[in-house]
């Protein structure tokens, strides 16, 4: 689980440099692929990060 | 909603430090207040509202690295008195980061971010961003919206926890379908307060795309 709470952190992280370093260092690209293929893989692993722990989580609670 | 399973994920302990987390990736989005505001300044105009101030002002002063920082500052003076102050607010920052980057890619192309003001008014946005009422939006909204409904039900707490703990207990009673007495303290007053917030809530994110159910 340590490794997927990491991995949450490192999507989060990702997302930072492409909000806040990548428009100054190429502010032409926004339209390119690249930038596209980042962004959705970015965005696909940080809400698989997010579900795996609360996931288990739900699924160890006692049942009500 | 997202902030708080963020925070719930990153294994913050206290309700306080989840609930700074998620404000914190709400934050952002607290320039609707002076959209709000403009709405009453021009006589519930909300056309000339929208176009001198919310046109203006959205994503340009509060969607960018100077109120990321100021994001963590706040969080930092309002976390839980511990060790983990610091782990707080790197959270906070990140939240609201976060946000910055789900409306450059969930937030339609219209509406860019400042990143760098006020040092730059370089406007950054992508033109396939996916508007709100796309498929993208729409899975996220109702993943969180069950997400919310079956965590509540399976842990005990939920995103409404943000409301404070009657709130979140409310919820959890409800979902649970405990006896009004044993689910929360929650009194009709509380109730009807979630509700309005609710209603203001919807109204809030209806009103800047134009919905009117009078006209």
């Amino acid at each position: 689980m340590a490794a997927v709470r990491a991995l949450l952190w490192l999507s989060a992280a990702a997302m930072v440099g492409l909000t806040f370093v990548w428009p100054a260092l190429a502010p032409e690209s926004r339209a390119g692929l690249v930038y596209q293929v980042a962004a959705v893989g970015v965005l696909a692993v940080f809400f698989a990060a997010l579900a795996a722990p609360l996931w288990r989580k739900a699924c160890k609670a006692p049942r009500t | 909603m997202v902030s708080w399973f963020f925070a719930e994920a990153a294994g913050v302990a206290t309700p306080r430090d989840r609930r700074i987390v998620a404000w914190a990736g709400f934050a952002p989005d607290l320039d609707v207040l002076a959209y709000a505001g403009a709405v009453v300044w021009y006589g519930f105009d909300k056309d000339r509202a929208f176009e001198n101030v919310w046109q203006a002002i959205h994503h340009r002063y509060t969607h960018g690295m100077s109120y990321v920082l100021l994001t963590g500052i706040v969080a930092w003076l309002l976390a839980t008195k511990s060790g983990a102050r610091a782990r707080i607010a790197a959270l906070a920052m990140l939240a609201s980061a976060v946000h910055n980057f789900l409306d450059v890619t969930l937030g339609g192309p219209t509406w860019p971010v400042y990143p760098y003001w006020p040092l730059s008014d370089l406007a950054w946005g992508v033109p396939w961003s996916w508007t709100i009422g796309e498929w993208p939006n729409v899975v996220v909204l109702f993943g969180c919206l069950g997400a919310m409904l079956l965590y509540a039900k399976r842990v005990g707490r939920s995103p409404l926890e943000c409301f404070g703990g009657r709130a979140d207990a409310w919820l959890v009673g409800v979902v649970r379908q405990q006896r009004a007495a044993e689910a929360s303290a929650a009194t009709g007053r509380l109730r009807w307060i979630i509700w309005i917030v609710l209603a203001l809530v919807v109204l809030a994110v209806l009103a800047p795309l134009g919905f009117d159910p009078f006209g």
